[in-house]
C-alpha cells in the first residue's frame, strides 16, 4: 500500500510541475511583462521588486519576460527532438525487431555505433557542421536520442511479435503492416510513453548545455542555458540572476523525470 | 484412405538452429517433427495427443501455415501446396483456422471484442461495416456469447468467454479445417466440457473438420474419430478412436493409456515409464522411444523402427507391432 502511494505520488508531482511550466509556455505566447530583448541601461541588475518580479540582468532586460520566452525554445527542441527520435527509432526499432536475423543485427550495429559516441559530443560536431540555431539544436539533440528509441521499440516488438495473438491474427490473414501497427504497437505504448517523458528531460538539459556552450540557440533570443551562462560572472553579485533560469531547468527535468517514473511505475504494477 | 484427404502432411520434418551450448560458433539443428505423414480426413476430428515438447503443436502451425517445414510437403484437397497460385494460398489460409491454447495470451489485450472479431472480415472480404457487424453478431449469438461484451476488452472476459471469443474469431472466415491446438487445456474441467460441447456443435451445423491437439487422452477419445501419437517428433500409432484405445501396440500409447485416471473398482496395471524423454539435439540412434522402453531389445537401440500399418488403418512405430 506504501509503496503504491509513493507511485501515485511521483506521477502527481511530475504531472503538477509540467502543468505550471506549460501554463507559463501558454502565457507566454500572450502576455509578457516586459520585451523580453529590450535593454534597459537604466535599470541593469535589479533585485527582484514589484516592477521587475524576478529583477533584470546585466543589459537591464527583464529575467521574468526572458525566463517565459525561454520556456518556448525548451519546449520547442525538447518535443522536436523527442519527435525525431521518436520517428526515427519507432521505424528502425520496428523493423529490426520485427525481422530479426540479419536486418536486425544490421541496425543495431548501427546504432550501437551510435551509442558509442557521447550525445553531447555528437550534437557538437553536428551543430559545428551544419551551424547553430534553434533548428539544428532541435536535429542534433533528435539524431542523438534515435538509439533509446530504437532500443525500447525493438525490445518491444522482440517480445510481443512472439504473442499468440499475434500469431493468431496472422493464421487470420494479417499482413506484417497490419500485425506491426495495430497489434504490436499498441501494445507498447507505455515504454515508448516513458521513454519520451525520460527523452524531453535529457534534450531540454543537452539543450541547456549547448546553449551554455554558445553552440544551442543564439542570442539574443532567451534560453535557459544560454541566461545561466550571461549570468555566471555575475554568480557572486547578483545570484538571483543565474539561480532563476537554473532553476526553470531544475524544474523541468524534475518535472519529467517524475512524470517518466510514475508512468513506468504505474504500468509495471498494471502488468502484475 | 479410400476418400480424399482433406488435408495432408506428407514427410513433413521442421528444424530450428539452435545455438550450442559448448561451441558458440556451431550450431545445432533440433528437429521438432521428423518425417511426419498425417492425413485429416473431411469431416472427422483427428486426435493427436503426446506429452509436451512432443511436436504435436508444431504439426499443428505446420497444418495452419503459421510454420513453414524444413522438408516435405503440406497437400490441400489433394494438390500440393507448393505448387498453389497467391489466390490460392490465401483461399487455403482462409479455410484452415487455428485456435491457439492460452486464451489469455491468444486475444490482444488493447482492442475490444468487437474489433477482434471483425478484423478477419476487414482482411478478407470487402463487406461494409454494417453487415460485418451483423455477421460479428450472428457469430456472438452462435459460440454463445451476449452481444453486449462487442465493447468489452479481453481482459474483462473470464477464459471460458475468452476462448468462446477465440472459437469465433477463427470461424468469421467459415472455415473447413479448425486446428484445435490444446483449445480447452487451459480451462476448468467445467468449462472444458462446455468449450468441447460446443465445438462438437459447430462442428456439426457447419460441417467442419477438426485436427484436435491435446495431451488430455480421455478428452481425445471423447471427441476424436481417429488418433494419431506422437513421441519425440514423431508419429508412433495411428489409427481410429476404437483400435488405438483397445488394442494399442506401441508400448509408448500403452504406458499413456495405463496412465489415465479411470472411476473404474478395478484398479489397472500402471507402466511407469523410466526415466526422461531424451533431448531432440540428440535423439537416440535407433527407434526414438528405445531408452524408455520396457519392450526395448538389441535391435531397438540400432535400427529405427518403421512406421507399419499392422491391420488396416492401425498403423505403428515399433519392430515388435506385429507379434
Amino acid at each position: 500500500m506504501k509503496n503504491k502511494s509513493g507511485k501515485s505520488k511521483n506521477l502527481a508531482a511530475g504531472a503538477v510541475l509540467l502543468g505550471i511550466l506549460l501554463l507559463v509556455l501558454l502565457v507566454s505566447f500572450a502576455y509578457l511583462p516586459y520585451d523580453p530583448n529590450v535593454m534597459d541601461t537604466g535599470a541593469i541588475f535589479q533585485p527582484p521588486s514589484a516592477a521587475h518580479l524576478l529583477g533584470t540582468d546585466n543589459f537591464g532586460r527583464d529575467i521574468l519576460s526572458r525566463v517565459m520566452q525561454g520556456s518556448q525554445a525548451a519546449f520547442l527542441v525538447g518535443a522536436s527532438s523527442v519527435g525525431i527520435g521518436l520517428t526515427v527509432g519507432l521505424l528502425l526499432g520496428a523493423v529490426a525487431g520485427y525481422a530479426g536475423g540479419a536486418v536486425d543485427e544490421v541496425i543495431m550495429r548501427i546504432i550501437d555505433a551510435q551509442m558509442a559516441f557521447p550525445g553531447v559530443i555528437l550534437a557538437l560536431v553536428f551543430i559545428t557542421v551544419f551551424g547553430t540555431g534553434t533548428l539544428n539544436t532541435a536535429i542534433a539533440l533528435g539524431i542523438t536520442s534515435i538509439p533509446r528509441f530504437c532500443r525500447v521499440t525493438r525490445a518491444g516488438f522482440l517480445q510481443l511479435k512472439t504473442m499468440d495473438y499475434v500469431k493468431a491474427a496472422r493464421s487470420r490473414g494479417a499482413g506484417p503492416m497490419r500485425l506491426m501497427a495495430l497489434h504490436i504497437l499498441p501494445n507498447m505504448v507505455s515504454p515508448l510513453l516513458v521513454t519520451m517523458s525520460l527523452g524531453f528531460a535529457s534534450a531540454i538539459l543537452s539543450e541547456a548545455g549547448l546553449s551554455y556552450l554558445g553552440l544551442g540557440i543564439q542570442p539574443p533570443s532567451p534560453s535557459w542555458g544560454m541566461m545561466l551562462y550571461e549570468a555566471q560572472a555575475y554568480l557572486l553579485t547578483y545570484p538571483w540572476y543565474a539561480v532563476i533560469p537554473g532553476c526553470m531547468i531544475t524544474l523541468m527535468v524534475l518535472g519529467f523525470n517524475l512524470l517518466g517514473d510514475g508512468l513506468r511505475d504505474l504500468t509495471d504494477a498494471k502488468a502484475r | 484412405m479410400s476418400e480424399q484427404a482433406l488435408a495432408q502432411l506428407c514427410g513433413i520434418t521442421k528444424e530450428y538452429r539452435v545455438r550450442d551450448h559448448h561451441n558458440p560458433f556451431r550450431k545445432q539443428s533440433l528437429r521438432a517433427v521428423n518425417d511426419l505423414s498425417l492425413a485429416v480426413q473431411p469431416g472427422e476430428i483427428l486426435g493427436l495427443v503426446g506429452e509436451s515438447g512432443c511436436g504435436k503443436s508444431t504439426a499443428g502451425q505446420l497444418l495452419a501455415g503459421l510454420l513453414q517445414p524444413t522438408a516435405g510437403q503440406l497437400c490441400y484437397r489433394g494438390q500440393p501446396v507448393k505448387g498453389f497460385s497467391r489466390a490460392q494460398k490465401q483461399a487455403m489460409r482462409r479455410e484452415i483456422q487455428i485456435i491457439l491454447q492460452d486464451p489469455y495470451a491468444s486475444l490482444n489485450p488493447s482492442r475490444k471484442i468487437g474489433w477482434l472479431l471483425q478484423e478477419p472480415l476487414k482482411i478478407n472480404t470487402a463487406l461494409p461495416a454494417a453487415q460485418r457487424r451483423a455477421r460479428v453478431g450472428q457469430m456472438m449469438q452462435t459460440v454463445g456469447l451476449d452481444e453486449s461484451y462487442l465493447n468489452a476488452y479481453p481482459h474483462e472476459l473470464s477464459g471460458g468467454q475468452r476462448q468462446r471469443v477465440n472459437i469465433a474469431a477463427a470461424l468469421m472466415l467459415q472455415p473447413t479445417l479448425l486446428v484445435a491446438d490444446e483449445a480447452v487445456s487451459a480451462l476448468d474441467v467445467s468449462i472444458q466440457s462446455q468449450i468441447l460441447n460446443l465445438l462438437l456443435q459447430l462442428k456439426k451445423a457447419n460441417h467442419l473438420t477438426y485436427l484436435f491437439i491435446s495431451h488430455d487422452l480421455n478428452v481425445v477419445e471423447y471427441m476424436s474419430d481417429h488418433i494419431g501419437v506422437m513421441y519425440l517428433g514423431q508419429l508412433v500409432e495411428y489409427g481410429d478412436v476404437e483400435t488405438v484405445y483397445r488394442h494399442a501396440l506401441h508400448p509408448y500409447t500403452q504406458a499413456l493409456l495405463s496412465a489415465v485416471p479411470t472411476v473404474n473398482e478395478t484398479p489397472q496395471q500402471h507402466i511407469v515409464l523410466q526415466g526422461e524423454v531424451p533431448s531432440l539435439l540428440c535423439p537416440p540412434i535407433g527407434c526414438a522411444f528405445c531408452t524408455r522402453c520396457n519392450k526395448a531389445k538389441p535391435i531397438c537401440m540400432q535400427t529405427p523402427a518403421p512406421l507399419v500399418e499392422v491391420t488396416p488403418g492401425h498403423s505403428v512405430r515399433c519392430h515388435f507391432a506385429a507379434q
